[in-house]
């Protein structure tokens, strides 16, 4: 398997524990300095929505040790906002990364380095357990994702190579989201990079517009906007209830597009053409029971649709 | 008068039978008892069944339940400190969601304004005198309920295809009213969140089937293949059977007729081959297939109550206060030979005397059958009889 493609894997960790270097050397070894460099470069590419797929060709373990330094960073930093970016920036260069991998390679990733019970039915369809489906699949947006439109039988959902990959990218995104335990100061030069990536990721979110919210809000969307503004990626549904909400309570167009810079796949183009064609279309949010089958709702209100806590409390 | 003959009534049930009685895991369970009086006593701990027990023959309580979840603290005044460890998944299965026809016959509604009345469905508003004080009078009978076991096989079925669950990890349980509810006790679905569990219930029912996941259209419709699994393969093997003449009851013929015309959907289908050029029509039809699906052949179950770790069941063997009647736990072999309004009486001993306030249909309760009775006239009968038309508030005690 290709490690540099698979830095997280536990093959790849297997590696770094035979090579021994420590938190010292991670910071000190000149063998390594390709690998801080990387690293930073690796950081600056999520937080500027982009991915880099670069490949370490002559010494594979460069990209190995380039996203273990990239995780001391973000978990030292501990800035959710960066967390969601970079999680969102290595489930993204994994989809990439893993097109046309060999279907027992990604079998083996999943087994191995992310704890599913998966197996292969038969030619390109992988089978897994629908409670390990249902943890991966809520975090991928749209219809063709929930239980009820899947192929399951007798408890196990089968997906195509295709879908099964974009299941490993979430796992891993939902492993990097996942707060670690580190604590304490790194070495100098590691503090060092961290304190650069913290100067660009301050830039970065002094450029995003600032919200001010006047009025009180349905508690789904509050949530909504409070994740959005944390840089955390949202399914379409979520942006679509966002934008439809925002838009009917009056807020102007190019304030709903601002809601959406700070998610880690914003595009300019895209997003003002959905934001217009909602407000075109005069689209309402999704009735609460659509939203609470999506997972969206987050509290029962006894509404049927958002909009009227809106108008309700408002009124007051 | 007062309910204390019926409340004597269920105490002496309990004196009698609280052997019975018995709550798995109980000690993390939190227990819920309503009093003849109405009053909620939610929040409580049970360290024993015999704690328990005692406590049915001394309170002899209207309604009794505990929680499908475990708790570390289920005496906990709030949720959030209750700790959550797991919760079976728990499945509602009401006549009252079931647009069963017999409702028409044996429900009724009265205007407690103006005493106007008359037949399911009720009115939110009384026709005559506009007033929204529109008492309902349910009932039950043999055939709503033969309509609710219906629904419970369904849902048993896709839980074993769909699911894989056991059948051992099953169990059914009449509630002593008007249907069932049915828990699954197993790990990977006791361990489940409010998310995953709507995403369950979805499925159950066929809620959100979604047209273009399962008529997919790009270059060529793919259908789903007769060999998948949940609402895809149900829809190809549906598909299938109307291709070969086997058309359900609620698909009408003009539709059966226009599919079978359409050139290479049965290839498609056994095959796995893509359709080309089928016209938007054939499309229209095969989403309007899928939609159809869903809502005949979804099972009607209260999704909320399946979303929701932190619900109730009744307590097997105690005594549904609406009914008088016991609630009943089955496996689903014997769910098929369960007659709730042969098997499930409880209340034992002696005779009360009734007066009629809403007319009573003619029912069968035990081995002896009933009624009619009209309006005002008054009766003596023996005391299952005599609380299940007063639980049901047709009758008053005299």
């Amino acid at each position: 398997m290709d490690i540099s493609k698979y830095p997280f894997s536990k093959e790849a960790a297997e590696l770094i524990e035979e090579e021994g270097y420590n938190l010292e050397d991670l910071a000190y070894h000149p063998d390594l300095s390709r690998a801080r460099e990387k690293a930073l470069k690796r950081l600056f590419s999520a937080i500027e929505g982009r991915i880099d797929l670069s490949i370490d060709e002559v010494r594979p373990m460069n990209d190995v040790y380039s996203f273990l330094i990239s995780r001391i960073i973000v978990e030292r930093l501990g800035d959710s906002f960066l967390r969601n970016r970079f999680a969102e920036h290595e489930a993204k260069r994994f989809l990439s990364l893993s097109e046309g991998e060999y279907l027992s390679n990604l079998v083996k990733l999943a087994e191995e380095s992310f704890g599913l019970g998966v197996s292969v039915l038969e030619g390109n369809l992988i089978v897994l357990p629908y409670d390990e489906y249902l943890k991966l699949a809520r975090g991928l947006g749209g219809e063709k994702w929930r239980l009820v439109n899947r192929d399951i039988r007798e408890g196990k959902v089968v997906v195509s190579d295709r879908d099964f990959r974009r299941l490993l990218a979430e796992a891993l995104r939902i492993r990097i989201l996942r707060r670690s335990d580190l604590k304490g100061e790194l070495p100098k030069p590691l503090e060092d990079l961290a304190e650069t990536v913290r100067n660009l990721l301050e830039a970065k979110k002094e450029s995003l517009p600032r919200r001010r919210i006047v009025g009180r809000l349905a508690p789904c969307i509050e949530e909504l906007l409070r994740k959005v503004s944390n840089g955390e990626n949202l399914p379409h549904v979520a942006r679509f209830t966002l934008a439809a909400y925002l838009l009917k309570i009056g807020w102007e167009k190019e304030k709903v597009i601002d809601v959406f810079r700070s998610l880690p796949d914003f595009k300019e183009k895209i997003a003002v053409y959905q934001v217009e064609q909602i407000s075109k279309k005069g689209y309402l949010p999704p009735s609460c029971s659509k939203l609470k089958s999506m997972g969206v709702c987050i509290e029962e209100c006894g509404l049927n649709n958002p909009l009227s806590y809106g108008r309700r409390k408002r009124r007051k | 008068m007062s309910l204390e003959p019926i409340r004597e009534a269920f105490r002496r049930y309990y004196k009698s039978y609280s052997s019975l009685v018995f709550v798995p895991e109980i000690k993390q369970r939190e227990f819920m008892f309503i009093d003849f009086q109405g009053t909620v006593m939610r929040h409580k701990a049970i360290r024993s069944i015999e704690e328990l027990r005692f406590r049915l023959e001394s309170e002899a309580p209207m309604h009794s339940y505990y929680s499908v979840a475990l708790y570390e603290d289920p005496g906990a005044k709030d949720m959030g400190s209750k700790g959550l460890r797991s919760a079976e998944l728990l499945f509602d299965i009401d006549a009252d969601l079931l647009e069963v026809p017999c409702r028409k016959e044996h429900d009724r509604w009265r205007c407690e304004s103006c005493g106007s009345q008359g037949t399911w469905p009720a009115p939110e508003e009384c026709p005559d005198c506009e007033s929204k004080r529109i008492k309902i009078f349910k009932w039950i009978c043999p055939s709503c309920l033969e309509a609710a076991k219906k629904e419970a096989f369904k849902l048993i079925d896709i839980l074993l295809s769909d699911l894989g669950i056991k059948q051992e990890h099953i169990l059914v349980a009449y509630t002593g009213n008007r249907g069932y509810h049915i828990r699954v006790r197993e790990e990977k679905a006791m361990s489940l969140d409010k998310v995953g569990r709507r995403e369950v219930a979805d499925l159950i029912s066929g809620l959100g089937i979604d047209t273009s996941a399962l008529i997919e259209k790009g270059r060529g419709v793919i259908l789903p293949r007769i060999e998948e699994g949940g609402w895809r393969g149900r829809f190809s093997r549906l598909l299938l059977s109307i291709l070969d003449g086997d058309v359900p009851s609620w698909v009408d013929e003009g539709t059966a007729n226009y599919l079978r015309s359409v050139p290479r959907l049965k290839e498609a289908l056994l095959e796995g081959k893509k359709l080309f050029g089928i016209g938007s029509k054939a499309i229209r039809m095969l989403r309007g297939l899928v939609t159809g699906m869903g809502k005949e052949m979804g099972v009607k179950i209260d999704v909320e109550v399946t979303s929701d770790p932190h619900r109730f069941t009744r307590i097997p063997n105690s005594l549904h206060g609406k009914s008088g009647l016991r609630a009943v736990t089955l496996t689903p072999p014997e769910l098929e030979f369960f007659d709730p309004l042969a098997m499930a009486i409880g209340l034992k001993g002696g005779d009360l005397r009734i007066k009629i306030v809403e007319s009573v249909p003619e029912f069968g309760l035990g081995r002896s059958r009933f009624g009619p009775y009209d309006y005002g006239s008054e009766v003596r009968l023996p005391i299952e009889a005599a609380a299940f038309i007063v639980l049901k508030g047709r009758g008053i005690l005299v």
